[in-house]
């Protein structure tokens, strides 16, 4: 099973940046409802594959997204996957 | 019937607007931003995309710097209140719309300073009192990009590098320009610039404004409206972050996808393209005018200097009986009066009484201007 990363947005249009940035890159990512325990914002994270983190954190760094935290996603449920890039 | 009131609002649409809205309601409509669930991301998707095509019309790099409002009135006003407290200069000039006097003459009553800079008979403002009165000191200088009452188009560039020399901030009244002429927002040197999205962009009513310069800091501004933006929930303080900062409430989801679409089809069709078709349409306008007695023309005689806005007066008529003949005898829709811009018509020595204003756009044609020239011909000399 693949192990999953969030990048966690102050807001929903910053989110949307982020989204359209990492999929012109050809990164498979996928908004997400943010989960309570990452925070209490309502909107949603961009999830990727964990082992992508590196990339897209730079990928984001050089467009300055401003991102509020990048950590891996604690899953307690089934999910679903990515969406192929 | 002839539509030559492009100025007030472009009419008709692009087809693509209205499919785009009908596809939004039908197909896309969550809340955007609010929820997580799929219909609520594709409408923040599809408001994203937005930004992105404004931020690019517009050449600015971060499209998180486009901040939406309901129309370019509410953007000059979230840039004019936001930015100016009791005791700051702020300089304008006699060419403004009321959406800018308005708002400058109620902050003067609490104690801000407005210059208002004189401009020539034709609308263009007088460089040399711009300089000496943009002086050190001075917060904001407001400019209207063309005039929507004769098309006067001003010299930004000019008057961005005044501002700047004194330390001041240049926000640009785009209503009737964006989308009717190709802006480089950098280029220009604006650092705010406030646009409606219903006029020369061809997208619906309802959308409209404010984007702020790369290099513009947010710090600055103050939000005009407070409230939810579906992010930082758990504060009650308003967030710093773009463009939530500015843009609380539901937003105008609808109508932000009518505007992507018609901004995409001015994109295919060409700003350039459209722009040279109405300096051709202008210039027989005003030369099939000219040759009418009894008739006065305002503003540049060139059309390359205005947008295809001209407005006239007609010996021994009311500008009123002018608009509602042109309608009745002709179909030809105008627009006629002050146009909400009592201080250019000041400037233009047409105050009270105002002027006709017959404004071009994408859908007239040269029959339509010579439909125009022989109906203001027989109005002429039937007095």
């Amino acid at each position: 099973m693949n192990e999953y990363g969030v990048a966690v947005f102050p807001s929903s249009s910053v989110a949307m940046r982020a989204e359209a940035l990492a999929q012109r890159a050809g990164y498979a990512v996928r908004l997400i409802p943010t989960p309570r325990d990452v925070s209490s914002d309502c909107g949603v994270v961009l999830r990727f594959d964990w082992a992508k983190r590196s990339g897209i954190e730079s990928l984001l760094r050089e467009a300055k997204v401003d991102v509020l935290d990048v950590r891996p996603l604690r899953q307690s449920h089934r999910t679903g996957g990515l969406p192929s890039a | 019937m002839i539509y030559v009131d492009y100025a007030a609002t472009s009419w008709p649409k692009p087809p693509c607007v209205a499919e785009a809205m009908t596809d939004y309601l039908e197909h896309t409509g969550g809340n955007p931003g609010r929820s997580g669930h799929r219909l609520s991301i594709a409408a923040a998707r599809v408001i994203y995309e937005v930004r992105e095509e404004v931020a690019s019309l517009f050449g600015i790099a971060d499209p998180l710097r486009v901040v939406f409002t309901p129309n370019v009135t509410e953007a000059l006003n979230l840039a004019i209140n936001g930015l100016l407290d009791p005791q700051d200069r702020v300089v304008t000039t006699a060419m403004e719309h009321n959406s800018v006097m308005r708002p400058l003459r109620a902050l003067e009553k609490a104690g801000v300073e407005v210059l208002v800079v004189p401009c020539h008979p034709d609308g263009q403002v007088d460089l040399e009192a711009m300089r000496a009165t943009v002086t050190h000191g001075t917060k904001l200088v407001v400019v209207n990009h063309a005039s929507n009452v004769v098309g006067t188009i001003q010299p930004v560039a000019d008057i961005a590098t005044i501002a700047h020399e004194a330390g001041a901030l240049l926000l640009l009244d785009a209503a009737q320009t964006a989308g009717a002429l190709p802006i480089d927002q950098h280029a220009l040197g604006v650092d705010l610039l406030a646009f409606t999205g219903h006029k020369a962009l061809h997208g619906p009513t309802g959308t409209g404004g404010l984007v702020l310069g790369d290099d513009f800091d947010p710090s600055l501004l103050r939000p005009l409206v407070r409230g939810g933006t579906g992010s930082r929930s758990e504060f009650e303080e308003q967030p710093d972050n773009l463009p939530d900062k500015y843009e609380s409430g539901t937003p105008n989801g609808v109508g932000i996808a009518g505007l992507g679409a018609a901004i995409k089809w001015l994109r295919d069709t060409g700003i350039h393209t459209i722009r040279a078709q109405e300096i051709e349409l202008s210039r027989a306008l005003i030369e099939g005018l000219s040759a009418i007695p009894g008739l006065r023309l305002y503003g540049p005689p060139r059309a390359e200097d205005r947008t295809a806005v001209i407005s006239v007066t007609l010996e021994g008529w009311r500008v009123s009986e002018v608009g509602l003949a042109l309608d009745d005898e002709y179909g030809i829709l105008s627009r006629v009066g002050l146009h909400c811009s009592p201080a250019a018509h000041r400037t233009l020595g047409t105050f009270p009484e105002g002027t006709v204003r017959l404004s071009l756009g994408p859908a007239n044609t040269r029959s339509d201007v010579e439909a125009v020239i022989a109906a203001m011909k027989e109005l002429a000399e039937s007095r």
